[in-house]
């Protein structure tokens, strides 16, 4: 959108005003950080998984500085940071992970 | 293939039981223990979480290829979400072939893997507060 303070999302997104709706899930440090598990969210037609992350990193300063140490699955599956988001995408932001023991 | 989330203590003996085969003549397990320390810090107890449609299907990636690299015959996985107290088992495998060697390498290919790949993520409870654990993480 016009106005945008991500360079990624302004130079993807078409001037038409067209956007598409994500789920957005958050896990751990990064669900704890913001405060919630998971979002409904608007987003520029264009909009990169990363890109919305910079949207929601704006939003919430408790995430600053979170980019580059996350990475995403799209529809459970891991997906490059510039990957971009179509209609009802489910996108959940995985901080590095630490199972087993 | 059995690959499982569970919010209940883990029985490994289930988990050997399903492996143990008269073709098998290898069995190898391993056991992920909460552990009282982290790095000399006294830990009173873990907790883990999972995105858990996406952490089973990983998971499952991960056994078939075990499977199929060194020729298993049984796979078992399970790995406990929620909270954990010191001794508990966050996670079981158990690993089923008819060599050791085979037995060896899978079990440890299939924790070494999920370590970094599956999402899940432990958080360290201490008697003064709580850190998840972000291994990759710079800083």
């Amino acid at each position: 959108m016009s106005g945008s303070t991500a360079p990624q999302v302004a130079a993807n997104a078409p001037e038409t005003g067209a956007s598409v709706r994500v789920s957005l899930l958050l896990f751990a440090s990064v669900a704890e950080a913001a405060g919630e598990r998971r979002r409904e969210i608007c987003v520029a037609e264009g909009t990169t998984a990363r890109g919305l992350f910079e949207q929601l990193e704006a939003d919430i300063p408790a995430l600053a500085g979170r980019a580059d140490h996350v990475s995403f699955a799209r529809n459970q599956q891991f997906v490059p940071p510039d990957t971009v988001l179509a209609d009802g995408d489910e996108l959940a932001v995985i901080p590095p992970v630490s199972g087993g023991a | 293939m059995n690959i499982r989330l569970t919010h209940e203590p883990i029985d490994a003996d289930v988990l050997i039981q399903r492996v143990t085969r008269p073709g098998n003549g290898g069995i190898c397990t391993f056991h992920g223990i909460v552990r009282d320390n982290m790095d000399g810090r006294p830990v009173v107890k873990l907790e883990y979480e999972a995105f858990e449609p996406m952490a089973l299907q990983e998971l499952e990636r991960i056994g078939r290829e075990a499977e199929e690299r060194w020729g298993l015959t049984d796979v078992e996985i399970e790995h406990r979400i929620g909270e954990l107290r010191i001794g508990e088992a966050s996670v079981v495998i158990a690993v089923g072939a008819p060599h050791r060697a085979e037995a060896f390498e899978a079990c440890r290919y299939i924790i070494d893997t999920l370590k970094t790949t599956v999402p899940i993520w432990k958080k360290e409870w201490y008697r003064d507060g709580a850190v998840w654990i972000e291994p990759t993480a710079a800083g």
